[in-house]
């Protein structure tokens, strides 16, 4: 048994472990390798994904069109594309499947996205068309935006790539997910939506982090952005 | 050589013209004595030329102008600034060159600073260019649309020009100009284009149009098919009828296969062909720093049928790089040969053309010809090298976009504030002017222009319908907000036509909870313009 004597050099020795470990990339309390994370620059959105959106992972989203989720999910692309706290600007992909819509850039370049490092594509079947941008890590995250041809395989190849080039790649739905369906493949998967009324964000977390929500005022997102 | 004004230069240095004009004209004196090949060096800055008189050439730049763009931020310039370096510093005796948006303004341009006898470069959209074409006189108009005329005879596809008819047009034309007290030919512009094509013809009108015609409807011809991709010896007229006569060179880089066993799919064919691009690599007749804008690969049937399938690179490409595995090329042919089998197709046998099906017929061997390509910069200049892993990623995402079927689109904004001419899709390097707006307004005035649109865009939604979508809105059991009153271009001849002034905007929640952004037209009718994503 330790003495009291002990103990101060004790403590001393468990947080240079803890440093080393977290220097290594490990997780000091589980052991586990650290999950490298995007953080949004929203403490409370950051906090509420357990520091951030994860890196290396396929995340799934509901954001059914209309209801305006898809203005949380720009917070990570205008982080991204600004770069900020000691990080370079990347770039980011959008890929959308409806063929009547355009994308409307100055609403982008208004909520922070800096349109210089982002790209867009229209295609239904993202995965035939842009294979080669999965396999290069030249994009940091790619957003699939209510794929039309987007199967459980094409999920695990994406998932895979993913991890290796360490790209965020996030499937968006169009609409609200349930934790009884939805893409097993997906490291996380939450529900986003605005609440007109109450002027601010909700999201839901459906599995992957223990059941939570959040309401983001508006004025958190506009002043992020 | 210099430039011939200093505020064009400051203008292209701090990026107000940071998109580098379509085309350029440019007068060489090397060459005319048997000395250095001119197209050979002006192949270093794009592939398509026309030799418009014996010095004079036109380049058509929009066909590498992402790589320049992209270049350009590099070696943190802008693409103008390079392509001026570029023409100083190639072999080239260049006495004299023009950057414009429409060949016409260029040739215009440069012709003009011939009679004046300036020597240097001008960008068109700069105040001195614009000065200068708006100062052509008449002597420089009617030797460019005498040299014009020449060219519309050598094309046979291109529209009937009779040239006796187009030169007594052209001096009626001029005499009733000068009549009406219109001392330069810029100002036809001014007159109404249906008199000036019934009275002088349609050329005479079009020389009008393409003096002051922007950027823009010639990108959207080209996208829209008007101008051929396709190198060689075919002369392609634009969809505007401008003469365009591409500069053919006299032999191509080309390798010749035959099967030992016919092919029938794609598999059969992928390994043979990678060796066949290398064995493009080991030709002399290109040299490894050159790269590959466009390929044909010409194949052969069972049946001595012949079907040129092209292949063509986005942005050029470093072939001699990929020796061995050739990813990139392959995903190209790829692409290409699965869009030649898909549609049926017009081949050639024996001088006959008939439709077919490309998988029909087991394939016997092929040509790989190099049809286009950017000829090496010599290294002299110093300016960049060609290496392995080049670094940069605006260089590493051409390499990408080369690799796709699809093009990846980006957008930079432009200062309007109606929402469908608030952007435009280019490669966006310091950003985007509607020509004229920056020459009548202050930097202060658009400073505070930028800010009132980025606030305006802030209410505004992530996604637009392409067109937007009449509705009924009686009956809805929705909520309105308003959000903005904007102008409609009424002085424009398109809007002005539907009688629209103004737009009020809505943001409207339907039953289901789902906002939509509506506008009411000066007319009381309703319209979907975008969602709320």
């Amino acid at each position: 048994m330790m003495s009291s004597y002990d103990m101060p050099r004790a403590s001393e020795a468990c947080a240079n472990l803890a440093s080393q470990l977290s220097a290594m990339g490990v997780h000091p309390a589980s052991g586990k390798p650290k999950e490298r994370v995007l953080p949004s620059g929203i403490a409370l959105l950051d906090e509420f994904l357990g520091g951030g959106l994860p890196l290396g992972a396929v995340t799934e989203w509901g954001v059914p069109l209309g209801k305006s989720g898809r203005e949380v999910v720009l917070t990570w692309l205008a982080r991204a594309t600004q770069g900020g706290a000691g990080e370079s600007p990347t770039w980011a992909l959008w890929v959308y499947a409806r063929a009547q819509l355009i994308v409307y850039p100055p609403g982008w370049a208004a909520r922070g996205v800096e349109l210089e490092r982002m790209r867009f594509v229209c295609t239904g079947a993202p995965l035939a068309d842009l294979k080669p941008v999965f396999l290069e890590p030249l994009f940091k995250i790619v957003v699939l935006d209510a794929p039309r041809q987007f199967t459980d395989d094409d999920c695990a190849f994406v998932a895979r790539q993913a991890r290796a080039n360490g790209q965020a790649v996030l499937v968006l739905r169009d609409t609200f997910l349930k934790s009884g369906q939805g893409n097993v493949w997906a490291r996380l998967r939450v529900n986003c939506w605005r609440d007109d009324e109450a002027r601010q964000f909700r999201l839901n977390i459906v599995r992957g982090l223990s059941p939570r929500q959040l309401a983001l005022p508006d004025e958190t997102l506009a002043a992020r952005q | 050589m210099g430039w011939a004004n200093e505020r064009d230069q400051e203008a292209c240095v701090r990026g107000e013209n940071g998109l580098l004009p379509a085309f350029a004209a440019v007068e060489v004196t090397t060459g005319v004595d048997g000395d250095a090949d001119p197209a050979t060096t002006l192949q270093a800055l794009t592939p398509r030329l026309m030799r418009w008189s014996d010095r004079l050439w036109l380049l058509d730049l929009d066909a590498c102008a992402s790589y320049w763009q992209a270049r350009a931020v590099l070696q943190e310039t802008t693409a103008v600034e390079l392509v001026r370096f570029l023409l100083r510093e190639l072999p080239l005796g260049c006495v004299r060159a023009a950057l414009a948006d429409h060949p016409w303004q260029a040739l215009l341009l440069v012709t003009h600073m011939q009679e004046r006898r300036l020597p240097g470069f001008v960008l068109g959209r700069g105040p001195l260019g614009e000065a200068l074409l708006r100062e052509a006189s008449w002597a420089s108009w009617e030797r460019c649309a005498e040299r014009l005329a020449h060219h519309l005879a050598a094309i046979p596809a291109a529209r009937r020009c009779d040239e006796a008819l187009f030169r007594r047009q052209r001096r009626e034309a001029r005499r009733t100009a000068v009549r009406l007290g219109l001392s330069r030919p810029w100002q036809l512009a001014e007159l109404p284009e249906a008199q000036i094509k019934r009275r002088f013809g349609a050329l005479v009108r079009d020389l009008g149009q393409w003096a002051t015609q922007t950027a823009q409807p010639m990108r959207e011809m080209r996208a829209a098919g008007g101008l051929s991709p396709t190198m060689g010896t075919a002369a392609m007229p634009f969809a505007s009828g401008f003469p365009w006569r591409s500069f053919a060179a006299a032999s191509l880089p080309r390798v010749t296969r035959h099967l030992e066993t016919p092919a029938v799919e794609w598999a059969h064919m992928e390994a043979v062909l990678c060796d066949d691009f290398d064995r493009l690599c080991q030709l002399d007749s290109w040299s490894s720093g050159e790269r590959v804008v466009s390929l044909e690969l010409r194949l052969v049937f069972c049946d001595l049928s012949c079907l040129i399938v092209p292949i063509r690179f986005r942005h050029p490409h470093a072939l001699h790089l990929e020796r061995g595995h050739h990813t990139t090329a392959l995903l190209q042919a790829l692409y290409a040969f699965q869009c030649a089998a898909r549609a049926p197709v017009r081949r050639e046998c024996d001088g006959v053309l008939y439709e077919a099906q490309t998988g029909a017929s087991p394939i016997i061997g092929w040509d790989l010809v190099l049809t286009g390509r950017l000829t090496a910069v010599p290294r002299s200049i110093g300016l960049f090298g060609e290496r392995e892993g080049e670094t940069g990623d605006a260089l590493a995402l051409l390499a990408l976009e080369n690799k796709l079927p699809v093009r990846l689109a980006a957008y930079a904004l432009c200062e309007d504030w109606l929402p469908e001419d608030s952007f435009t899709s280019a490669a966006p390097v310091g950003g985007r002017e509607r020509p004229g707006a920056a020459s009548v307004l202050t930097e202060t005035v658009r400073a505070a222009g930028r800010r009132s649109h980025a606030a305006v865009a802030h209410t505004r939604p992530l996604y637009l319908y392409r067109k937007p979508t009449p509705f009924d809105s009686h009956g809805c059991s929705s909520v309105w907000r308003f959000l903005e009153r904007t102008m409609a271009k009424w002085w424009q001849p398109h809007e002005g036509a539907r009688g629209e002034l103004q737009r009020d905007y809505y943001r409207l929640t339907d039953g289901e909870q789902r906002d939509f952004w509506v506008f009411k037209d000066t007319r009381g009718q309703w319209f979907v313009h975008g969602v709320f994503a």
